[in-house]
Formats: C-alpha cells, structure tokens, sequence
C-alpha cells in the first residue's frame, strides 16, 4: 500500500485509484448529498471540463459553498483542471472574503444558489453554479493532457489564516505537500477503505486536508458532520453509531463538549475505534474521560500549523496521564524533521526551551503575494548551508521532555488558539482601529477562560459602533468576549504595551 | 403567553442579542443554535429556573423555539 501511495504524483492520481478499486463505494456524504467514488472522480471531470471552457486551466478558483459534498467535488474539479482552489468560508464577513480574493485573484468563484449573490460581489461575471458545472460532458483528451502536463511542485490549494496586521496569510501547499503529508498520516494512523470518519472540522481549516485526502488516497468514506449536531450531543451519538462512524479527528473543543455533558454515559459511541485531535491544548482530564469510555480505542495528539500542510508531531498515548499532567506534542513525523532552536539560532539542549523549526516535504511553499513575510518564516537551514529546502519557523516554544517527547510551552508572540481556531490578536486589534472614534487597542487571551478580551482608548465610538465595526471585518470565531474602555493602555518599559499588565485588569474586573 | 415562556424570551434575547426570535422562528432550522450557544443557553436557564438539563434533554425538538423551551423548562420545574 505505501508504493501504491508514492507512485502518486499529484492528488488526481489518488481519486484515479480509488475510483478504480471503489467505484461504488461512498467516499463523501453531507447528510443531504453523498458520492460514491466513480460519481466523485466524473463530477471533478465534469467540474474541470467546465472550468477548461471559461478559460480556468491551471488557474487559481475561488469555492464558495456552503459545508457540503459539493465543497469537495469543487476542490478536486479544481485540481482536475490542474488548478489552485481556495475554499473560502461562506460565513466569513464580506471585507474579509474581498480581502482573500484580493490576494488570491481567482479566474472564477464557484457558487451555489445560496452563495451567488455573494459570490457575484466578490467577482461579479465571473461565478459559476457547481450544479451547471456537473452536468458538463468530460472532455477526456483535454483532461489528459493536463494530468500529463501536471508537476507535484504545482499548487493544490492556498489555506488563509489570520494575519497579524488584519490582511489573512494566504499558505500555499502544493501536491507535493499533500501526498508527502497524507502518505503519513494514513499510514501512521493505519487508515483504509474500513476507514469511516466523522468529520468536524470545516474545509477551510487545515485540519480537514488530513481525512478529506486521507479518504480519497485510501478509498475510506468520510461524513461530514453537520455543525448543528454539537449543539444536541446526544443527537450527534446516534448520528455517529447509524453510520458507524470509526474515525474521528476533531479539535479538543468539539471532545469537550462531549465530555461537559457526560453524553457517553447515556448515549454511548459503539464503534468509534480512532480518536486524533489537534488545532488546541488537549486538556488531560477531556482525554481521560474519552479513554474512560472508549477502553479499546487508539488516541493521539496531533500538532501543527497550517505551514506544514497541517501537523509535523504527534504523540500517541499509550498510558493514562494524571489529569494535572499535560499531554505532550510528541515527536517529528516519520518524514518530517524538527529542531528546538533557542533565540541565538544554536540547538537547544534536551529539556531547554527554544523556539520548534519544521524541515521536509510537509513545508509549505511559502505566503502568497508576501514575499516579506515567507522570507521570514521559511528560512534557509540553519544546520545545513547546502540544503535549499526551505525550513518553516513555527513561532512555537517547546521544550523536549526526558522521554524523548516534545512539549508545547507557548507561543513566541500573539497568536492564540481558541477552540481550535488560529488568531492573530493583532487581527482583532486592527479590525477595532478601523473603527473611528478608537485611539488605540489591544486584544489579549485569558487562557484559563478561553476569553478575548478587547481594551480600547479613544473618545466618539460607543460599543455598539465598535461592535458592528468587528463584525464587519471579523468571522465570528475571532469577536472578543469582552469589550473595555481605558483612558490609556498600559506601557512597559519597552515602550510596548504592557500585556501582562492587561490580563492582570481582566482578572480584577471579573 | 405564560410567564415561563416570557423569562425564556429574555433569555434568548440575551444569549441572541443580534436576532429577533418570534415564537414561530426556528431556532434549529436557522442555524442560530450552534454548540457555544447552546452551552450558554443552557447556563442561562439553569440558572433562571433552578432546574438541570441533561444532555437527553438537549435535542432540536426541545429548542426549537421559546415556546418549546419554555415546556421543556416547566417539564423539568415539575420533577
């Protein structure tokens, strides 16, 4: 099966296969629509013949749907037509998405019906319906000579994620990437066509290239779980158990929930075998009560950032850790290489923190359109002059712990993670300077509330404005929690705003 | 309307400050109720009515509307 999975040269060479040895086997089912292999390979035929005809071969395409089969139908139709897609997150505030196109600069945005007016804002003539586009009659000749023409160092897709200064990163992964990264996970994670994964996280996260393309290498079956499910956990159970759901790779928040309601105690899971998770902090006591009701079931703890295509260590857990203990980030993926490197560029000594550095296939290719900040996150190896493979600088601070396993410290400036969602505090504060009347502002995490709180100066704004101004700007994932007046921000000795000084009001005022 | 149902209203209306809910908006069907949501929603109640919401309690049907909330909530006041 790993020769099958290197002899890939591009993602399509994947769907090819499975379609061949699982026509008729679900690959991909929303709850309303489902796909079957050999439907799954024609419709990306179909999708990438229509995008030949408006001219979009080996172009960037923009998908705007909304969490469906027809997300991924879209994505491989894109890379049939040996193109670039980015799958733009159908609630994310208008300013945001002409921010993303901006950037990206698509040939054509793919809609629905409920998407299109939005769609026709953002790149007005230049929408298509994905239902049209499905009925279109495959030109198999034309298709050929793309997949022939096709390079693994081509790009699959640009991941956005937040920026510090209020414009989204646009990362570029390309098939390369994907086929080094995804040949890993399935085989660490022994992921087949028996494979049958409940899928949470949305399709603009980097999570889901994991068991989106896990299940199109292997011929396994995903189901998309519909968002509404985690607001009725006990609905979410009998979901899971009538598709015999086996798989899950979910961010912490989403175990969480199961866990806060006690739901497996009245609702049990019956055929979960696989529980990976990723995106956030995995408390231990969360993790103890999922290994307390699933006894027979493999976990793991995944970490990554997007500019590894998703994940570069992992730590399976193998014993039961006290619930004070934290859980460790593990060690380099087989394929992957990773460094602890402390502030002066020398390696860090074992139990000494230091700053993670990724190198190997899983990098990405860099920013798009940022050549500032790709130069200074994808550096030259610092440990190997004749390698000219970029190494990615996480911005991560680890330390290695005497088990040869990595643990996660902090981060090295304002990035935090919130129910698995990557934000920029500097994301938040620029979207609340472009509020008039707000001198200035800063957003700090209270960690052990999983809160954002806001402090602003300034005179002439009111929260209300302010508020209508972050949702303007703002996907609802990043609003802060909590919204402060001050009449001035507190500075340290740097100068710099003082943010300890911050969430030291924030414990004060609650 | 039963003063139940007019506590539930107000508690919407703080957990959904944005929306407006009549009785006969789905808050399911909507997309309005998602797991953040429904985790302060159930706070919120909690609190109000001194009662416990099991998760066998937490279905689309139960919290369709404030109209069914507001049964729910009597239901459990009663046990």
């Amino acid at each position: 099966m790993r020769e099958m999975k290197s002899k890939a040269s591009n993602v399509v060479d994947w769907l090819q296969r499975s379609a061949n040895l699982y026509p008729d086997k679900v690959a991909f089912d929303d709850g309303t629509r489902s796909v079957t292999f050999a439907q799954l390979y024609k419709q990306s035929c179909a999708v990438a013949t229509r995008l030949a005809r408006e001219g979009a071969v080996r172009e960037h395409v923009a998908i705007l749907l909304p969490r469906s089969v027809g997300q991924v139908i879209s994505m491989m139709g894109v890379a049939c037509a040996g193109g670039c897609y980015v799958v733009l997150d159908d609630g994310s505030p208008a300013d945001r998405l002409v921010s993303i196109i901006k950037t990206f600069k698509p040939a054509v945005l793919i809609t629905c019906d409920r998407t299109a007016e939005m769609g026709e804002t953002l790149l007005p003539g230049r929408c298509i319906r994905l239902k049209d586009a499905c009925n279109e009659a495959p030109n198999d000749s034309l298709l050929a000579d793309i997949h022939l023409a096709a390079k693994p160092s081509d790009l699959l897709y640009v991941l956005f994620t937040s920026g510090s200064t209020g414009t989204p990163k646009g990362v570029m992964v390309t098939h390369a990437n994907v086929l080094a990264y995804v040949g890993w996970f399935s085989t660490c994670f022994a992921i087949g066509p028996d494979t049958v994964f409940g899928s949470q996280t949305p399709l603009y996260f980097s999570m889901s290239v994991s068991d989106v393309f896990s299940t199109i290498c292997c011929g396994a079956t995903l189901f998309l779980i519909p968002r509404m499910l985690f607001a009725f956990p006990v609905r979410l159970i009998s979901w899971l158990n009538e598709r015999k759901v086996n798989t899950l790779y979910w961010v912490p928040t989403a175990l969480g929930i199961i866990s806060r309601w006690d739901v497996l105690s009245v609702a049990p899971l019956k055929s979960i075998a696989n529980v990976m998770f990723a995106g956030e902090v995995m408390p231990t006591p969360t993790l103890n009560y999922w290994m307390d009701h699933l006894p027979a079931a493999h976990f793991a703890n995944l970490f990554g950032p997007t500019e590894t295509t998703d994940i570069c260590a992992y730590y399976k857990v193998t014993h039961r850790l006290a619930d004070g203990e934290p859980l460790p980030i593990g060690h380099a993926c087989e394929g992957c290489r990773t460094a602890i490197v402390r502030e002066d560029g020398s390696l860090a000594a074992p139990g000494e923190e230091g700053e993670l550095y990724v190198a190997g296939p899983f990098v990405a290719a860099g920013y798009l359109n940022d050549a500032a900040r790709t130069r200074a996150s994808f550096v030259q190896d610092p440990f190997d002059a004749s390698d000219p493979r970029p190494v990615y600088r996480t911005g991560d601070i680890v330390r290695l712990g005497e088990d040869h396993e990595m643990r996660y410290v902090s981060r090295k400036d304002t990035q935090i993670k919130r129910s698995g969602y990557r934000i920029e505090l500097g994301e938040v504060e620029a979207a609340a300077t472009a509020c008039a009347g707000v001198a200035s502002c800063a957003a700090v995490f209270e960690a052990t509330k999983n809160q954002i709180v806001l402090f602003c100066t300034g005179r002439g704004f009111d929260s209300e404005a302010l508020t209508s101004a972050l949702r303007a700007r703002l996907p609802k994932y990043m609003m802060p929690d909590r919204i402060e007046t001050l009449r001035s921000l507190p500075v340290n000795r740097n100068g710099k705003t003082d943010r300890r000084a911050l969430l030291a009001v924030c414990s004060v005022k609650a | 309307m039963s003063t139940t149902e007019d506590n539930v209203r107000e508690i919407l209306a703080k957990t959904f400050p944005d929306k407006d809910l009549s009785s006969e908006d789905n808050l399911v069907t909507s997309g309005e109720i998602d797991s953040m949501s429904a985790i302060m929603l159930v706070g919120e109640l909690e609190d109000e009515f001194g009662i416990s919401i099991s998760p066998l309690d937490m279905t689309p049907e139960n919290f369709a509307s404030a109209t069914t909330i507001a049964a729910l909530v009597d239901r459990l006041e009663q046990d």
